[in-house]
């Protein structure tokens, strides 16, 4: 199986497994006075100030969570947040407004600290899951200064793919997404703004999330954090993507800086959900859209939100795809497009 | 050979997939997600949603356990345009449609066979009781499992692409592989409604497309004489006998719908027989030859109806014996011994009387 899903998860790292085996089966609560619980403490501590460094964040900001959903949602669950068209749906349920994109996926800055009057704060994500395109979180930061607002940035994307230095409020991260284990994440807090805990009746993670820390996953997480790159270069998507250009592919954020793993393509005379289904039948694993409970796609909110028509096939590409794999992965689209050609 | 099998969570789909699997091909589940169950509306006890999430679920534990590839694919635009509006649509006319074969017609065996083909596939299997050799369709083995009435759209050169692995068998027969392969889907009751009209709940499902539309109107004789009142002329079909309110001496029977007085004209069971029809939107399989013998089928599990065919398109049919309940928007199916040769949309009883020339 080519795996060109690193979006969707990516899996996970040899040195994060390695990290995590000792802990599975140890008897592990930070909180406990003995000598294990004091060894768990300073595992979770050490994993802080990896997740911290990963970040350039100060280590007190970081809030281990149960993964994006959970940080999305300690960030945004209080107070009115105007948010962009094309956010992850855990962000996009907190929306009392929209930002909207350009067709390149971009966020419309025109008009947006009018827009902000009487809000909260502003969620923009680094770097879009579907398409890849990053925004400017840069100029937004300094707009919501201006607007005297709070900014949420979910990061969940960027790790391992481009810096990931951001000025916000506060920051989501997903372990998962760069190699960490699934079920843990991240709410990087700027100091001061410390968040209501969705989670009580406990002092774990300084009171702000109850509950027995998932030690295992969070050293997962430290040590994924800990080897990932701190940019991958775009070479091998550009490969791709050519090859899947050449075939007819239009790319969704074409012409936008967008992350150097990822490319979003639509083919004219087959649903992105076909293509899908027909390249697992081939080995190789993309995905279209998002899932809904019962597994059936539906139509993108992202690509409506660009004004881009059809339904596009994401192809993410991992730290070790190899030239060969994503090759074979273009030959495969050749092979189903001739069917229905 | 790779299959594409639509697998809707129930036995037959289910035994359809792994009876192909068994025999060596290359078999790929499907479960086409057409419509939702509206939030609110719990789907009634023990199921009998051939597209809800629990059917989902039902067909890719058969799936997973046969250890086939299983997609769902969404197909709610395009049922809601090929069956839903139109459904709507004759029911305001005072028809009574069959959407399952449209559904058969345009979803089964054109828009899921050509998302079939992408897939690489050679051949769609369902799990009707049908035959074909990919030719020619016909009756199932067993009569009384029969759904070769449903699946007249057909068009040959799908049908030259399509598998009915369950046209041999009888119900039983697919019960007992069922329990044998270990399927799940082994004791799933049978589903006899419409898949999206819970109970049957046909008025419901007008009053939600068309909220509109006042249906209720006058139950009149055939001399306009007002019988009782009814609150929806869409709620009837030709034929029907039950739930008319109207106290009279004999039993009383729907005779006609009138959507634009919103009348329904009842009368005795003899003025419901009918010496002929005429069918539109029909679709040819072959032609008969001279002098075959034709019967049509004007209901599901209706009896075979000895009968001449005086037009091809619109299909003029004169019965050789009076029928009765001859009803607007149910299919008509053209028979040809055990061999399905044409079907159409009836749309009125009776001929034309250019060619009726009716005693």
């Amino acid at each position: 199986m080519i795996y060109l899903d690193h979006n969707a998860t990516s899996p996970l790292r040899p040195a994060a497994l390695e990290a995590m085996i000792p802990w599975l089966g140890a008897a592990a609560n930070p909180f406990s006075a003995h000598a294990l619980g004091r060894a768990a403490a300073a595992a979770v501590d050490r994993a802080r100030g990896q997740v911290a460094a990963l970040a350039g964040w100060h280590r007190e900001g970081v809030y281990f969570t149960s993964g994006a959903t959970e940080a999305n949602t300690t960030a945004l669950s209080r107070g009115r947040w105007r948010v962009s068209a094309v956010e992850h749906p855990s962000v996009l349920v907190w929306g009392d407004g929209v930002v909207p994109v350009d067709d390149r996926g971009r966020v419309v800055l025109d008009g947006l600290v009018d827009a902000l009057e009487g809000y909260t704060g502003l969620s923009v994500m680094l770097a879009n899951n579907e398409t890849g395109v990053v925004e400017p979180i840069a100029e937004l930061a300094a707009l919501a200064r201006r607007a005297g607002v709070l900014l949420h940035v979910d990061a969940s994307q960027a790790p391992g793919r481009i810096p990931l230095r951001v000025d916000a409020d506060f920051v989501t991260l997903s372990a998962h997404k760069f190699g960490g284990p699934q079920g843990v994440g991240a709410l990087l807090v700027r100091p001061g703004r410390a968040p209501e805990p969705l989670l009580r009746g406990g002092p774990q993670e300084r009171g702000r999330r109850a509950g027995t820390p998932n030690v295992a996953g969070i050293v997962g997480m430290g040590a994924a954090a800990a080897c990932v790159l701190d940019a991958m270069r775009p070479a091998r998507r550009d490969r791709l993507e050519a090859g899947l250009v050449a075939l007819g592919g239009r790319v969704a954020g074409a012409g936008a800086d967008r992350l150097p793993n990822t490319t979003c393509v639509a083919f004219d005379g087959i649903e992105a959900a076909d293509l899908v289904m027909a390249l697992d039948l081939e080995g190789v694993a993309v995905s279209a859209g998002s899932a809904c409970a019962s597994g059936s796609p539906e139509p993108s909110h992202v690509l409506r939100a660009m004004g881009f028509v059809g339904s596009a096939v994401r192809f993410s590409l991992g730290p070790d795809t190899t030239d060969a794999e994503v090759d074979t992965a273009t030959d495969s689209v050749a092979r189903v497009l001739a069917r229905v050609g | 050979m790779r299959i594409v099998v639509a697998m809707s969570g129930g036995v037959d789909s289910s035994v359809a997939a792994a009876l192909l699997h068994e025999q060596g091909h290359e078999v790929i589940g499907v479960h086409m997600k057409l419509h939702d169950v509206a939030e609110g509306k719990e789907a009634p006890a023990g199921g009998g949603h051939c597209c809800g999430l629990d059917d989902a679920l039902d067909a890719r534990r058969v799936a997973d356990a046969l250890g086939i590839p299983f997609y769902v694919m969404n197909l709610r635009e395009a049922f809601k345009a090929a069956v839903m509006d139109d459904l709507a649509d004759a029911y305001v006319r005072g028809f009574t449609p069959n959407p399952c074969v449209q559904c058969n017609g345009v979803l089964k065996f054109q828009v899921l066979l050509a998302r079939a083909r992408a897939l690489g596939a050679e051949a769609l299997a369902t799990g009707h009781y049908a035959r074909t050799d990919g030719a020619r369709l016909f009756m199932a083995a067993d009569l009384d499992k029969d759904q070769s009435y449903f699946l007249w759209p057909i068009r040959p050169e799908a049908l030259a692409r399509t598998l009915f692995p369950l046209g041999g068998m009888t119900k039983p027969e697919v019960r007992a592989h069922a329990e044998r392969l270990g399927l799940v889907t082994a004791q799933k009751p049978e589903s006899m409604e419409v898949c999206f009209l819970p109970d049957d709940d046909h008025a419901r499902f007008i009053r939600e497309a068309r909220p509109e539309l006042d249906g209720a109107g006058d139950i009149v004789d055939e001399a306009g004489r007002v019988l009782g009142r009814h609150d929806g002329y869409f709620r009837y079909t030709v034929g029907q006998r039950r739930g008319l309110g109207v106290a009279a001496g004999a039993p009383i029977y729907v005779l006609r719908i009138e959507p634009d007085t919103r009348r329904v004209v009842v009368g005795p069971a003899e003025r419901l027989t009918e010496q002929g029809l005429v069918a539109t939107g029909v679709s040819w399989l072959r032609t008969p030859a001279p002098g075959e013998v034709v019967t049509a089928r004007i209901r599901h599990r209706g009896a075979l109806i000895p009968c001449t065919v005086e037009g091809t398109d619109p299909l003029t049919l004169r019965f050789h014996a009076p029928a009765r309940a001859v009803a607007p928007g149910q299919s008509v199916v053209l028979y040809a011994g055990d061999e399905v040769i044409a079907g159409g949309i009836i749309r009125r009883a009776a001929l034309p009387d250019a060619v009726a020339p009716v005693a």
